[in-house]
């Protein structure tokens, strides 16, 4: 009250609050400018792509980027579009690609994104839809593919990317072991535990490992939910994992932990790798994508002691495909060029060099069934298979939170902390929620 | 000098702003609008998962303060932090003791303490996680020589979270000692020798002069280790990840998930408010303890 009375100290009040008054103004103002208003770019392609003599990449380093890097001189002057490459890391990458879609300043035309990344994209309207250009084009060639890789990159039946790389689920096992104990490559995931029990009580080696870390292990336990007959969801959408097939899938993890190194209980996918190829481990169900690594003799003690099968069977028989997709964004102003260079990049006659030039192979038909190729890389004829029987982690908007809230109650299960009930009644109600359920 | 003309004071302000203003310009750019702009986007649903956002006044606060998250987080948080402050504290303190007695090797017992506050968080992180490694980790390779049981350090939900404090303490407790050291260093010599004078025993000089007179420095130590606990990131996303579980998930990790990895900016923005709030009584005391 004080200060109220001194007409000087009343003025210096007033000015600052009026200055307060004029800034928060200018920024809500500014603020209101930046954020985007609800009109989506049209994301047609067909509606007139545009063309320009230069456009810009975005790609996240990995063997795939390499490969894209070597094989562009070609493709550039195949299409007179010269491609910039910009890179930014996996944690950071998509991100980026979300901010500068919400900027919607075209400033990508190519964009390579991870597969759960989809359905963010696309429901925001931020790829342009590629069917149009899919259907007219030889060169490409969807039909190469069987129709899980098709649908691959759809989101609510539209194609919004390409598949850039294919990477079902595996089994890799260690042929010295299985030899030794006199083991069959397990069809079913009974067997699978069983053998990982033998080689557990030989004393040999650890039974096997998996990714149980938080992070990660809602993508190996929805592997098994799914081939124990659960789902995430029904049909109508509804949440279904407090089930009797989740119970199933999840003490069936916790055998199989039963039979891993100690360390598995935190373990990556990478970590996972490292246990497999650095220390007897027996069997690891993994990903085709680590092929390169668990083959570099600098990375691998038992290079020419590791063999790979289709992943066991449950009561459905399911395989997970994850893998690299790539887009052209709805704001690029040169889609035309950006499609003309991808299908270049990716098209029937690259496939197999494409591959050669270090790329994570993508399961197009006419690669998998190469004789020279599955010759020179035995995996690769896995794909065909796992692809037909592949299905993709679930297209969802917050499917990122919803993998933490599975990854962190399966971690709980595993290590005790909640019984298995308990643990999938909190899920079940967790997930519903995030989901609006 | 004294022909010097001193000039009209509305001069001085006028320069005075004016040498000032880029400052404050730079304040105002770097911290002030951006804080300004969290708590605005606070009050909205904003996300990148969605192109568009509005106004939802405190749902944000209300669903993180009635999150099991959120509380599990704090409690990580205050775990980690008085168990980091209680073997930080008075270890930090005797070794500042050890060290001011300059006795033989103390140069290069410095030295070697110093060390692991010139490594990046990111390095220590990834050293101790290898080295903490159940399977084939040095530190239970050692124990199981001894014919010790290996312990899960990083799996266990107990051991993790201990695990947390130890890589912590071993790369701050030099900091504790730094600052304790310069506090022992610059006591009045003249309390010590009237101690003396009496007869004081050297526990006697300990308890009651050089205690109560380090006091001032050991609260601002407190305030800085506390405030570096709550914001510690790095070598728990390196070292745990936040698990097993959510063991070791704390309030500076789930606001990285909420903002970079769920994506849900408005959520991050609220809970780096909470943060923020949580950590204002502190300062204060600082401030009390410091006019």
């Amino acid at each position: 009250m004080q200060s109220q009375s001194n007409p000087a100290k009343r003025r210096r009040h007033r000015r600052t609050a009026v200055a307060a008054i004029a800034g928060a103004s200018a920024m809500s103002l500014l603020l209101g400018a930046c954020s985007s208003s609800s009109s989506a770019p049209s994301g047609d392609a067909a509606s007139g792509g545009g063309t320009a003599s230069e456009i810009t990449a975005f790609l996240i380093p990995s063997p795939t980027e390499e490969a894209i890097k070597k094989s562009l001189p070609d493709c550039e002057a195949k299409t007179g579009v010269k491609v910039t490459i910009v890179d930014a890391p996996y944690s950071d990458a998509h991100q980026k690609m979300l901010l500068s879609f919400q900027a919607k300043q075209g400033a990508y035309d190519i964009v390579q994104y991870d597969n759960p990344y989809l359905a963010p994209f696309a429901s925001q309207n931020a790829l342009a839809e590629l069917d149009s250009y899919l259907g007219k084009s030889t060169a490409y060639d969807i039909g190469d593919f069987v129709q899980p890789l098709q649908d691959y990159s759809k989101y609510d039946g539209v194609t919004y990317g390409l598949n850039l790389s294919t990477e079902p689920f595996l089994l890799w096992y260690r042929t010295d072991i299985y030899d030794q104990l006199g083991l069959k490559v397990p069809t079913t995931w009974d067997e699978y535990l069983a053998n990982a029990q033998t080689i557990q009580e030989s004393g040999l080696a650890d039974g096997q490992v998996i990714a149980n870390a938080s992070s990660v292990n809602s993508w190996w336990w929805l592997q098994l939910l799914w081939s124990f007959g659960g789902d995430l969801q029904d049909a109508s959408g509804n949440v279904t994992l407090d089930t009797p097939e989740a119970q199933k899938a999840t003490e069936f993890m916790k055998s199989l932990l039963a039979v891993s190194p100690q360390s598995a209980t935190t373990a990556t996918g990478d970590d996972a790798t490292t246990l497999f190829t650095t220390q007897d481990v027996g069997q690891m169900i993994n990903y085709s994508g680590y092929y390169p690594v668990i083959t570099d003799p600098a990375q691998s003690k038992f290079v020419d002691k590791i063999a790979t099968a289709s992943i066991p069977k449950g009561d459905t028989d399911i395989t997970q495909l994850t893998g690299w997709n790539i887009g052209i964004p709805a704001d690029s102003k040169a889609k035309d060029s950006a499609w003309a260079v991808l299908e270049c990049l990716l098209g029937k006659d690259n496939a197999v060099k494409f591959i050669e030039n270090g790329a994570a192979a993508i399961g197009r038909t006419s690669v998998v069934t190469d004789p020279d190729l599955t010759a020179k890389y035995p995996y690769i004829a896995l794909l065909g298979p796992a692809s037909e029987t592949g299905r993709r982690l679930p297209a969802l908007v917050q499917w990122a939170e919803v993998s933490n809230q599975i990854g962190v109650h399966v971690q709980d299960m595993l290590t005790g902390k909640t019984s298995v009930q308990d643990g999938l009644s909190s899920m079940q109600s967790e997930v519903s929620a995030t989901l609006g359920n | 000098m004294s022909s010097q003309q001193e000039p009209p004071p509305g001069q001085v302000r006028r320069y005075t702003a004016a040498y000032l203003s880029p400052g404050w310009l730079l304040l105002l750019g770097v911290v002030i609008l951006p804080l300004l702009l969290g708590l605005w986007i606070s009050f909205r649903n904003g996300s990148l998962l969605t192109p568009t956002s509005e106004f939802v006044g405190l749902e944000n606060y209300r669903d993180l303060l009635t999150s099991s998250a959120f509380w599990d987080s704090v409690k990580v948080t205050l775990i980690i932090s008085i168990l980091s402050l209680a073997i930080q504290l008075p270890l930090g303190l005797l070794l500042a003791i050890v060290v001011n007695r300059e006795l033989r090797g103390t140069r290069f017992f410095r030295s070697s303490l110093l060390m692991p506050l010139l490594l990046t968080p990111v390095a220590v992180g990834l050293m101790w996680r290898l080295m903490m490694n159940v399977d084939n980790g040095v530190i239970d390779g050692t124990l199981e020589m001894f014919g010790l049981p290996a312990i899960d350090w990083l799996g266990d939900r107990t051991m993790a979270v201990v695990s947390v404090v130890i890589v912590d303490s071993w790369q701050n407790i030099a900091f504790v000692m730094l600052l304790m050291l310069a506090g022992l260093q610059a006591l009045p010599v003249s309390p010590l020798e009237a101690a003396q004078v009496d007869g004081a025993n050297t526990f006697q000089k300990y308890r009651h002069v050089i205690l109560p007179l380090l006091a001032p420095v050991a609260l601002v130590v407190v305030m800085i280790r506390i405030i570096e606990s709550v914001k510690l990131f790095d070598i728990i996303y390196i070292l745990t990840g936040g698990g097993p579980g959510t063991a070791t998930q704390n309030l500076s990790l789930l606001d990285y998930r909420l903002g970079f990895t769920f994506l849900e900016t408005s959520r991050a923005a609220a809970l780096g408010v909470i943060i923020t709030l949580l950590m204002f009584p502190l300062y204060r005391l600082w401030k009390k303890a410091n006019p």
